[in-house]
């Protein structure tokens, strides 16, 4: 199990950096790896993270420094103040000191006085969201006597839509004539007489302009106006110019013309409305206008034909979802007469199968509508998902589209957990999916993974997209999850008859761009290789083409997150791959036959006569990965610009030429290099003993996928040729790695053997390898390139070598924990023993692993031949075993068997006490105060919705306290916290008011565990001060309020604004509150608490 | 009555002629009350040099030059010479531009860190380098202007300081810190600090880019469609690339003013 949780972790982490790995010259660092930070990358960037290894490739030395950015004092990232203008922005504080600005600790802005945002009037001028400090800025740019400062604590929304314009005419007499404009009141001020709700052509004004010449469109405005012909604006355009003009006053818009519609294209009412998709717009050649002029309200809905040919309207500003293909599980029974492509007759009567089944290349789409026009933004190879809500707005609905985080990679992870604990996550997380092979259904027949050991695999449900062609090592490893095998007796049996290979090939599409699948246009390629591995052969039974049919169309009504249908898979416990190995026999007391379906990375199809399909829809345009999934030989081009093209690459009819590339093995080499072969022997010019490892690579000089077998081909075709891929599986590679265990003599049918004498015996023998290109049809080689080998069957006089350990060496282990099963793996079979004192001879070392000692090929696994040992006598402190091993163990006692002269020593550390939460704390920084609790406490706000760090600290376990965090709350939300891997974790939710009670999980390296749970509350403070007393005292006025205040005070009205202007009672929040008592004075007294309630009138009102 | 129908007809010659005159009158003070009423909207506040109009020579002279460093630094992110940026084309465009990285995070699952905390002054130290040499090119032609229009200048009072570049709603402003001292038919004057002021969207569209740099660095997301909904002035759009970068747009729907950047970032969005 460890060995499949170690390895399930090596791939998540893989897969997460090989999809988003890019390309270009800046060397990326993963989440993962230790961090340094650079305060100025050799590129330019700011703040930078860079690998703790590699950082010359990005960084000066002057500009290192040896810490996450985050733990550094000139990186760290705060607020940056440009105080001359009032504006705030996140920033590093280096940086920000550089560029002369002020930098605070902070995370918000809004925390700091004057630069909370707010609505921003410019006394008739318009206004604008910004901030206090801005509005003071811009108040000086515009000349505005700051006596007449109006900022407003105002949401965004209400100041967008908010006027306190009130319009009328200004009357400028010259002494020959009065000239007259349409504007506000602040406007005319001091330039002429302002006649409030009055028209410039109102003939009490006795001015020349006459009314309703023309019509227009107005700046800022969204309706059509009537104009004087003085150019002024005068009411909204209706048809019936009597009551529009409205005997010269202003008319509301709510009394003008069919006021509850956006009146779309109507000649009669220009009572447009943006809030219902309608704006003023000249009208363009061709269209209709109103009677009076060239203008329209113009639509600005969205009209389209969805990808089910109906006329779709969509308001402006809704936005909504849009799939390539049909996204998500999808689970159905094969039924009696639903066998696609099972054609057996001994397939069972049904089948429940279960896919996730966005297609390779698919992507999703948010598309809004802007102003008439339809805009898009997509997920990058599946990096994200569209999920639509549906809000009634205005009592009709509108869709709302969102792209969320693609967190599929998650469910993956899932499966390193303990069975029960992965069902339950998985089923929790609404992006997982989880499936299972229907062992019930298996005749005589049982299975096993060679990751996985459960039935069941958890599983994304919208699998992300994987970038083979670059990654191609992380993409076969990757896909290599869904590998699975079976053992059969006889052909009827599940594991033979197609069943098996469905299900695993199902599973392995679900992980994403794996397996025998389809583009998001709809062509398939096949992806899987079946394998009988006892005898190197296998046939599919699956009739491929019949399978997966018309996935590539997307499905009404499909949205995220999904409901399940009716098959919902529950948890299945049989069939544990480790259960039946620990029992000892699985591999003895299984069917005769195994039988293996190997999960491949997907390949697109040969050729490229669908490249153009990735031009034809603008708004979806092509991209890389969509281009590349229609045709191998389908290349980008315009990729940085934002209308990339998806062309054919030219044909040519050159079939890949093979070379030998390098050898991986240690002691071996290529020799008598030919234009069509190569031998390959030990670097003395020997043959390679027998079941050792041998690993070189070829080259083509041109993308091609490549086949192996050690028999001639019977057939010149590449596509008729029996045989074995490279390491590379079916994808398009320049290197292509072959591995083998060198044969022994009995296992193969070699030729030349040479008999030296008893013991030494040699055999020549051949890999024949064929390749062919991307194009279609593909240029393969006619003759095939042969790989001579010769290996050698007597003695082997190298030791045999510990590939690897699991846990691996230096691993911590639990508190207290006294025994250990570990497993290790060898380049050749071998028996090995291992000792607590180091040097002991090998016949002196007390303590013996169980070793895989079988010459047969098939007995090596993964990693090498297996060894397992249950290391006893262990404790809370450094461990340490010295192994060593003795190959050849099918001699017996004979002293030619080759022991390791030096010890192999393997270290366990035990955890010096136990993992524990020490604290737990909730600090929520307002503007006003730092509150810190701990469990049980209470938070106080005048907000409603508040942000808050949550901090746990762990310390002891295996390293000091250094674990892995989770927080839950009783909703069921839950997460890693967001800081984490250390002894400290941190985490910044949102709280509302009332009851927050929260779980935590915490494990470290050494899988000790700690939980703890806290319970916070929130309480709202909204209400303003009351003051319950005033009095005087000496010559002072006193008033005591009921909780802490700043109170303030004028003597002219209740109605008055709390500004730096206005006179204070308070020097610092008090309960009490006093200034000089004036007599024949009113002192009308406002108070504004701690979470800046403040009375909307009086507090109370003094008169002396 | 010839007599008197020639002297009926000179004057109402004349009496026309004044008539013309004075509806000639009426309509130069209606036009120039109508100029001082709307001026501010024009947005030329142009001032120092008196009647010499050395502000208006010297924005005349400088025009060309902030049209241009406004263009580049919209087009460019905020750059005169990007130094962290991308190479991209939009199909309207001709070539391809260098877009500046105005939030930025190389590595996986974080971020992006603003590069440009204080946006609005880098922008003024960009116009400003650019224009540099062409303001004391320009001071050095309005002296020569000005000697040409029979002006002597006292070289020992008349000084070139340097000047300062101001971003504001709807305007650049080039403060010139310089005095000229003016002779002519013996009288003396002297002109100190000469504020040209140029129509520009510039400080708005910056504006809005330093709030979506603020949003995508604290919370890995811009809701672009929102901010338009309240900002109906203003088209912004993103354009998605390779290496997880996203170009950002902002158009001033009225005056097509554009800005573009672009930033990186690989991170989760918090929920």
């Amino acid at each position: 199990m460890k060995k499949n949780k170690s390895i399930i972790i090596y791939l998540a982490v893989i897969l997460l950096i090989s999809l988003t790995i890019t390309l270009g010259q800046i060397k990326i660092v993963s989440a993962e790896e230790e961090l340094y930070c650079c305060k100025q990358t050799k590129q330019g960037g700011i703040c930078q993270g860079v690998s703790s290894t590699n950082w010359q490739e990005n960084c000066d030395v002057q500009n290192l420094i040896e810490y996450k950015c985050s733990n550094s004092d000139d990186c760290k990232t705060g607020v940056c103040l440009d105080t001359k203008r009032g504006i705030c922005a996140p920033g590093s504080k280096w940086k920000c000191l550089a560029d002369n600005g002020i930098w605070k600790d902070l995370i918000n802005c809004e925390e700091i006085e004057g630069y909370e945002k707010g609505c921003c009037f410019f006394q008739g001028k318009g206004q604008t969201f910004t901030t206090e400090e801005n509005c003071k800025y811009l108040y000086k740019q515009k000349g505005i006597n700051l006596d007449e400062f109006d900022f407003r604590d105002l949401p965004q929304e209400e100041c967008g839509y908010f006027s306190n314009t009130i319009e009328g005419a200004c009357v400028i007499n010259n002494g020959l004539e009065r000239i007259c404009k349409f504007t506000t009141e602040a406007e005319c001020h001091g330039k002429g007489n302002f006649n409030s709700g009055v028209l410039c052509s109102n003939p009490a004004l006795e001015t020349n302009c006459e009314k309703q010449v023309s019509v227009g469109c107005i700046d800022g405005k969204n309706e059509i106006y009537w104009k004087d012909s003085c150019g002024n604006s005068e009411n909204i355009y209706d048809s019936d110019k009597n009551k529009s003009w409205n005997n010269g006053k202003v008319l509301k818009k709510s009394e003008s013309c069919n006021p509850n519609s956006g009146n779309m294209g109507s000649q009669t009412c220009g009572n447009c409305d943006r809030a219902k998709s309608s704006v003023c717009k000249a009208k363009k050649s061709g269209e209709t206008h109103v009677s009076d002029g060239d203008f329209i309200c113009q639509d600005l809905r969205c009209h389209y034909t969805d990808q089910w040919g109906e006329e779709v309207v969509k308001e402006n500003g809704e936005s909504w979802c849009v799939y390539d293909s049909r996204i998500g599980r999808y689970q159905f029974n094969t039924g009696p007469n639903n066998w696609n492509g099972l054609e057996n007759k001994f397939a069972p009567k049904e089948l429940i199968r279960d896919v996730a089944t966005d297609t390779v290349g698919s992507e999703h789409w948010k598309m809004f509508c802007v102003e008439g026009e339809i805009d898009y933004e997509a997920s990058n190879m599946r990096d994200k998902i569209c999920q639509e809500t549906i809000t009634l707005n205005n009592r009709q609905n509108r869709s709302k589209a969102e792209l969320v985080t693609n967190n599929g990679i998650e469910c993956i992870q899932y499966n390193e957990d303990d069975h029960d604990t992965m069902i339950s996550k998985c089923i929790k997380n609404k992006q997982c999916m989880l499936t299972n092979i229907e062992l019930n259904k298996f005749r005589n027949g049982y299975w096993w993974g060679i990751f996985h050991t459960s039935a069941d695999a958890c599983v994304p449900r919208y699998p992300p997209g994987l970038n083979a062609e670059e990654n191609y090592n992380e993409a076969i490893d990757y896909c290599s999850f869904a590998t699975r095998a079976c053992a059969f007796n006889n052909n009827n049996d599940d594991c033979r008859n197609g069943v098996f290979e469905l299900q695993v090939n199902d599973l392995c599409v679900s992980l994403g761009d794996c397996g025998t699948y389809l583009n998001y246009v709809g062509e398939k390629t096949k992806n899987n290789k079946v394998k009988i591995l006892n005898n190197n052969a296998g046939w599919s039974r699956i009739n491929w083409s019949k399978e997966y049919s018309e996935y590539e169309n997307p499905v009404k009504g499909q949205t995220y997150p999904q409901n399940d249908s009716l098959f919902i898979t529950g948890s299945v416990s049989k069939g544990n791959l480790k259960k039946e190995k620990n029992k000892g026999g699985a591999f003895g007391v299984l069917g005769p036959v195994r039988l293996e379906v190997k999960c491949l990375p997907w390949t697109a199809p040969k050729g490229g006569s669908n490249c153009g399909i990735c031009n034809e829809d603008p708004l979806r345009p092509c991209t890389k990965y969509r281009c590349e999934s229609l045709g191998q030989t389908c290349e980008i081009i315009n990729e940085n610009t934002d209308k990339p093209l998806c062309v054919n690459m030219e044909y040519e009819n050159i079939a890949p030429i093979i070379n030998p590339g390098i050898i991986l093995t240690h002691g071996n080499k290529f020799q008598n290099i030919k234009d069509m072969g190569v031998e390959v022997k030990k670097d003395d010019g020997n043959c390679i003993q027998e079941l050792n490892e041998l690993s070189f690579t070829l080259n083509t000089d041109e993308y091609a996928q490549c086949k192996w077998s050690y028999s001639r081909p019977l057939s010149p075709d590449y596509e008729l040729m029996e045989g074995d891929f490279p390491e590379e599986g079916t994808l398009f590679t320049l290197n292509h790695t072959f591995k083998i265990v060198m044969p022994n003599l009995e296992s193969i049918n070699p030729n030349d053997v040479v008999i030296v004498d008893l013991q030494n015996r040699y055999g020549n023998f051949k890999m024949y390898v064929k390749c062919q290109d991307k194009q279609s049809p593909p240029n393969f080689n006619f003759n095939e390139y042969i790989v001579d080998l010769c290996t050698h069957s007597g003695p082997d006089n190298e030791p045999a070598l510990i590939q690897k350990f699991s846990p691996k060496n230096g691993s911590y282990i639990l508190y207290n924990e006294t025994e250990k099963n570990i497993n290790f793996w060898l380049d050749k079979p071998a028996e090995c023993k291992y000792d607590l004192t180091q040097n002991k001879q090998y016949n002196d070392m007390t303590y013996t692993a169980s070793c895989e000692t079988s010459k047969d090929p098939n007995s090596r696994e993964f990693y090498g031949y297996p060894c397992e040992t249950n290391l006893t006598g262990l404790i809370n402190g450094e461990n340490k075993f010295y192994f060593k091993c003795r190959n050849q163990p099918w001699l017996g006692e004979d002293n030619s068997r080759i022991i390791n002269s030096e010890d192999n020593m393997y270290t366990l550390s035990g955890s010096v006490s136990e993992l524990k939460v020490d604290s737990v704390t909730l600090i929520y920084k307002s503007e006003e105060n730092i509150q810190i609790i701990s469990s049980e406490g209470t938070i106080i706000s005048g907000v409603e919705n508040i942000s808050a760090e949550l901090e746990i600290k762990t310390s002891g376990g295996a390293n000091n306290g250094v674990a892995i965090c989770n927080w839950e709350k009783e909703d069921g939300s839950e997460a890693p916290f967001f800081e984490t891997n250390s002894n400290s974790h941190k985490q910044t939710l949102d709280y509302t008011k009332g009851t927050h009670k929260f779980y935590f999980k915490c494990e470290d390296d050494a899988g000790n565990k700690a939980e703890a749970n806290a319970t916070f509350y929130v309480l709202i403070d909204n209400k303003p001060p009351v003051a319950i007393r005033a009095y005087k005292e000496g010559g002072n006025l006193k008033i005591i309020t009921d909780e802490l205040a700043r109170c303030y005070y004028t003597f002219e009205r209740c109605n008055f604004e709390i500004t730096n202007e206005t006179k204070d009672m308070t020097t610092a929040l008090s309960k009490e509150h006093e200034t000089e008592l004036i007599n024949e004075k009113n002192y009308y007294i406002k108070c504004k608490d701690a979470f800046k309630n403040k009375n909307s009138e009086c507090a109370i009102v003094i008169k002396t | 009555m010839q007599k008197r129908k020639r002297q009926d007809s000179f004057l109402s010659k004349k009496e026309a002629q004044v008539t013309i005159f004075i509806i000639i009158g009426i309509f130069l003070i209606a036009v120039l009350a109508l100029f001082f009423f709307l001026r501010e909207e024009m947005g030329f506040e142009t001032s120092g040099g008196g009647e010499t109009n050395s502000a208006s020579f010297l924005q005349t002279c400088l025009e060309e030059k902030i049209n241009e460093a406004v263009k580049i630094i919209s087009n460019q992110g905020a750059s005169i010479n990007p130094f962290l940026y991308i190479e991209f084309k939009f199909s309207d465009e001709e070539g391809y531009t260098n877009i500046t990285y105005l939030c930025y995070n190389q590595n996986q699952d974080e971020y992006c860190i603003n590069q440009e905390p204080m946006l609005m002054k880098h922008i003024e130290g960009e116009i400003q380098g650019y224009i540099s040499q062409e303001v004391n090119g320009c001071f050095e032609d309005l002296k020569i202007s000005l000697e040409d229009q029979g002006y002597e200048i006292d070289s020992l009072n008349s000084h070139y300081n340097g000047f300062d570049v101001e971003l504001i709603e709807k305007r650049i402003i080039v403060n010139i810190d310089g005095d000229l001292t003016l002779t002519k038919s013996e009288q003396t004057t002297m002109q100190e600090g000469f504020k040209i002021i140029f129509p520009s969207r510039l400080y708005e569209t910056a504006f809005i880019a330093q709030e979506i740099v603020s949003q995508e660095a604290r919370f890995c997301e811009f809701d672009e469609l929102n901010y338009m909904m309240f900002n109906q002035n203003y088209k912004v759009s993103k354009t998605s690339t390779l290496n997880s970068t996203i170009i950002y747009k902002i158009e001033h729907r009225d005056s097509s003013n554009k800005f573009k950047f672009a930033i990186k970032e690989k991170c989760t969005p918090a929920d």
